[in-house]
């Protein structure tokens, strides 16, 4: 056959970071879709091949926002390929690393995206010269948090100390003192910033779905738990406790997402038993609420909801429980820290082998999953990654056409407004969804 | 990570075109780069190329040529023309 030209002149431009919310304006949630899994695809195509040393490195980089719980779920997941088990030492470093993720994510979400949303302001540095006191702390809360990341993972980013078996420098003990000495004070403003979202006027809404998040019997589950739904449209017993429900583990469970993804490849729209499901705070509060640290229990009463709740929007109220709930949990965990004597800690030996492993763990936005599988040498031949925003996108378009419809005759400046709220409440990982 | 992304957006249009006109093989890709800033870094031609014939590799363009023609008066990038047989 000869050789042919095509002149194709096809323009491609990206439009940066409004391009996903431009897709979800626009109606075209399929579009929006593969913008969320974009970032994630590449990596786990360059991932093939590797050693698997390289995955938590390279996996950390798919977000900006959130590199760490990226970090942390693939090693989680590589030590399950090689069936290692690490010390309770290296599991609590581990919780603090996310917690302290899950903290600095919240603090900038909530103060410098989502309440100029509500309080109609449209620079966000208006809003913290009108509360500059508030602004003073969400920046002293993210900076605690961020300076926790350095001292344990090694990095405020990307972490370094973290891997398969432990943790290549313990971190020393004068510097986690510090963090428990500045904890009360942290706490303190932790609090200070909810009271800021327990009475902003959140649009009423409900709207059939599901709920899922992490769970465990013996703390509200950020780093490990299995997976439990709350089924809405079963309308059970009123106060639907998480120790209530049955779990499932992480690798059966994203085996079923897998399922249904392939079957709606075209549309790709995640759905768990025929209806969309939400990952996030919301889900974790209305699963696992009773679990709550002392200080964020109280604060969440004195908002006076109905729990569970469906109101999606509530989503942001419930990152500021969690903002509270983390910062207690630190402090528990530093506490124990304090206890323990270092020089007899150890990583975990093991030998690389042929494996396979799903890990899951409470991003900020929602559960994290990673898979991969090894061969004998430790190469990755196969890897997967779900992230929070890919899973609940198709609820983030179902629940913006119901609520929607309960307006008549919206200009579009009001429907764009509308649109954006919702956006803003689900709190989409824009890094790992814009690249 | 942009120019990767950018890489990956070429090479899925030039296949998707490849493929509509039942090409065995893509011997050549020609793009025209303008500027492009993302999150205060530019694409680099070099960078590009790069990433193309990585991601390439496995695919019916991965002997393909690359040629980028930098346009620094334009903006983004545009995927001119690929040939093959």
């Amino acid at each position: 056959m000869p050789k042919k030209i095509i002149k194709i002149n096809h323009l491609a431009k990206m439009e940066g970071h409004a391009s996903f919310e431009g897709k979800i304006l626009a109606g075209e949630i399929s579009e929006a879709h593969i913008i969320t899994e974009e970032g994630a695809r590449l990596i786990e195509g360059t991932l093939v091949g590797r050693h698997y040393s390289e995955a938590p490195t390279i996996t950390s980089r798919i977000c900006g926002i959130c590199p760490i719980v990226h970090h942390l779920t693939a090693v989680k997941a590589l030590e399950k390929c090689f069936d290692v088990r690490v010390s309770s030492e290296v599991v609590m470093l581990r919780k603090i690393l996310e917690l302290a993720q899950v903290i600095h994510s919240h603090a900038l979400h909530l103060f410098f995206l989502s309440l100029p949303d509500f309080l109609n302001y449209d620079d966000t540095k208006k809003m913290a010269g009108r509360y500059p006191n508030e602004a003073q702390m969400a920046i002293d809360i993210r900076k605690w948090a961020t300076d926790l990341c350095l001292v344990i993972g090694g990095r405020i980013t990307h972490p370094l100390t973290n891997m398969v078996g432990g943790f290549r420098k313990w971190p020393e003990e004068e510097n986690l003192e510090k963090f428990l000495d500045g904890s009360g004070d942290i706490l303190e403003m932790a609090q200070q910033i909810a009271q800021l979202f327990r009475d902003l006027d959140y649009p009423k809404f409900k709207n059939l779905g599901n709920f899922i998040a992490l769970s465990d019997d013996t703390e509200y589950a950020i780093y490990d738990g299995e997976i439990k739904i709350w089924e809405t449209k079963k309308n059970l017993v009123k106060k639907i406790f998480g120790k209530q429900m049955k779990g499932i583990e992480a690798s059966k469970f994203v085996k079923k997402i897998k399922e249904i993804e392939l079957r709606n490849e075209l549309v790709k729209r995640v759905n768990y038993n025929g209806k969309p499901f939400f990952c996030g705070a919301l889900a974790r509060i209305n699963i696992n609420k009773y679990l709550l640290n002392e200080e964020a229990a109280k604060f969440l009463e004195t908002a006076n909801i109905d729990f569970p709740t469906s109101n999606t929007f509530y989503n942001v109220l419930a990152q500021a429980v969690e903002l509270i709930h983390c910062v207690e949990e630190i402090r528990n965990l530093l506490r124990e820290l304090k206890k323990i004597n270092w020089l007899d800690v150890k990583n975990a030996s093991f030998k690389v082998k042929a494996g396979q492993g799903v890990a899951a763990i409470e991003a900020p936005r929602g559960t994290l999953y990673h898979y991969y599988e090894t061969d004998k040498k430790g190469y990755i031949k196969n890897c997967n990654i779900i992230t929070p925003t890919a899973q609940f996108l198709a609820k983030l378009e179902d629940d913006l056409s119901v609520f929607l419809s309960e307006f008549k005759n919206l200009s579009d400046i009001e429907r764009e407004k509308k649109i954006k709220m919702m956006i803003r409440a689900f709190d989409p990982c824009i890094s790992c969804a814009t690249h | 990570m942009h120019d990767f992304h950018a890489a990956d957006n070429l090479l899925k249009i030039s296949l998707s075109y490849a493929q509509k006109n039942k090409f065995k093989k893509i011997d050549k890709i020609k793009i025209e780069l303008g500027k492009f800033i993302e999150h205060g870094q530019e694409i680099l031609a070099d960078n590009l190329k790069f990433n193309i014939k990585m991601l390439a590799k496995g695919t019916i363009a991965k002997n393909s040529e690359i040629v980028i023609i930098e346009k620094r008066g334009e903006n983004g990038y545009k995927l001119i023309e690929i040939e093959g047989e």
